[in-house]
């Protein structure tokens, strides 16, 4: 079970650090 | 688990989330770009930061560090390491393939005879990665053999971690910011930090706690028993289950070691046994020890352990094979601490002459509330108990309803697929998969 939940905690932090890159990226026409 | 210990975790989640996404979030709060700017270039450069701050990040979770490693269990840990490795992998991937699709001239980089410095050091990160990633999901396929994995494992992914980083500061994009070059700086001497401390001071304690070896003992199932006493007369204090890194015959600065359960009772930290089975290249030369040659002993670490649930009041240990030794420690630490609670323990094994602690899994039956299974896969003649290998009819057998309970906790250790089948069949039985505990170490 421990490690599926670090499994799912891999995937959320992947999806993370793609809407973090997209922010990043196009922050200027969000502002 | 004690909430003192979901604390534990959530602080260590919480603060591995801001270690990864800081240099990033520093970059959203700042300044926009120019207008000219594609913002798939901002996109490539974010995939990449967030990437390095994972990878570097794996540094740590690597370096033993006890208050780290004690609330996940080292294997969780492990597991987490590749798996995120895998995933800050592709991150880093990203940033040159993005870079590629919106501009073709980025190619002419791939040149490293023609392309300035900090594209060398980053091509030739990007292909030291690919060869670590291969080598480590496919160590095995490629027959290549661990303690030579191991050691270029260490040394390949400081160079990835090291050309990566004088790449960012090199490129120099976003880090004309004095916020986020300050967190790159302090990235930067936290690593070396932690590379100065896994790879000179760590080595040198063990060193400084070096054991020596007091006894060798052939067991059934060409196993031998290790004891060791500490050098320094200082006793280890572990929780039984638990296991330990040992180098022998060269130095902690090999990074050769290799991790062994403790087969002793943890109420006797002063001389303490490893129980090992002649299976490789490695454990076929414990039989050649001498009595006084060095052993040095990094641990104790994991998580498998009767002593982390203390409220259980009946436990089922299933072993296969040379899985016993952590159940032995575990054994042998009830009958030093006459504990009385009811214990089940299923013992799978080849044949019974190769019953590795069989005799004294015998006297542990008249002195502990110990009932034992063997399931044996060739029977001798007239053998009345069980036979083939631990099935669900076997378990249901031994286990009657009333060991069916919440107060019920499970410890298994044998080979993988045996765990993966036996944890399945205790799942149908009616346990809870919180009732079930094992390790995993077939990770490279």
């Amino acid at each position: 079970m421990q490690y599926q939940k670090g499994k799912r905690f891999v995937y959320f932090i992947s999806l993370v650090a793609i809407l973090m890159a997209l922010l990043f990226a196009f922050r200027a026409s969000l502002a | 688990m004690k909430n003192k210990e979901r604390l534990k975790r959530t602080l260590w989640v919480l603060f591995f989330l801001l270690l990864v996404f800081t240099p990033i979030g520093i970059l959203i709060a700042g300044p926009s770009p120019s207008p000219s700017r594609s913002p798939w270039l901002d996109v490539s450069v974010g995939m990449g930061f967030i990437g390095l701050a994972l990878m570097a990040v794996q540094f740590a979770l690597t370096a033993r560090i006890k208050p780290l490693k004690e609330p996940f269990g080292s294997d969780l840990i492990y597991h987490f390491h590749r798996q995120i490795s895998i995933a800050s992998f592709f991150l880093i991937l990203s940033h040159p393939i993005i870079l590629f699709l919106i501009d073709s001239r980025y190619l002419r980089f791939l040149n490293i005879f023609t392309s300035p410095l900090y594209t060398k050091l980053g091509v030739l990160a990007i292909f030291l990665l690919i060869s670590v990633v291969v080598s480590s999901e496919y160590r095995k396929k490629l027959k290549i053999p661990y303690a030579f994995w191991k050691f270029w494992h260490g040394i390949l992914t400081t160079l990835i971690v090291g050309a990566t980083l004088i790449h960012i500061f090199l490129v120099g994009n976003y880090l004309s910011y004095p916020l986020e070059r300050a967190i790159w700086i302090g990235y930067t001497a936290a690593w070396l930090s932690l590379l100065c401390y896994t790879r000179i001071i760590y080595p040198l304690k063990l060193i400084r706690n070096k054991f020596n070896i007091a006894a060798l003992k052939e067991e059934r199932g060409t196993s031998w028993t290790i004891t060791l006493h500490s050098v320094r007369n200082k006793p280890l204090h572990f929780k039984p289950g638990q296991f330990a890194w040992l180098t022998i015959w060269k130095t902690p600065f090999s990074d050769t070691e290799h991790p062994f359960s403790f087969s002793s009772s943890s109420e006797r930290p002063s001389e303490i046994s490893f129980t090992i089975k002649d299976l490789g290249k490695f454990t076929s030369t414990i039989k050649e020890l001498k009595n006084g040659q060095d052993v040095y002993v990094d641990g104790p670490h994991g998580a498998f352990s009767m002593d982390r649930y203390p409220d259980t009041q009946k436990l089922v240990f299933i072993a296969g094979g040379i899985g016993i030794t952590p159940i032995m420690s575990m054994l042998r630490s009830m009958l030093d601490r006459h504990d009385r609670r009811s214990v089940k323990l299923f013992y799978n094994n080849r044949d019974w002459e190769s019953v590795t602690f069989r005799e004294e899994i015998a006297e542990f039956e008249k002195k502990l509330d110990l009932q034992v299974i063997y399931t044996l896969e060739k029977p001798p003649q007239k053998w009345d108990g069980e036979s083939g290998y631990l099935t669900e009819p076997i378990l249901k057998k031994h286990l009657p309803q009333p060991w069916i309970q919440d107060d019920t906790a499970i410890f298994l250790c044998g080979p993988q697929v045996m765990m993966d089948m036996v944890a399945k069949q205790c799942l149908n039985l009616g346990f809870h998969q919180r009732q079930i505990h094992y390790e995993l170490f077939n990770l490279v």
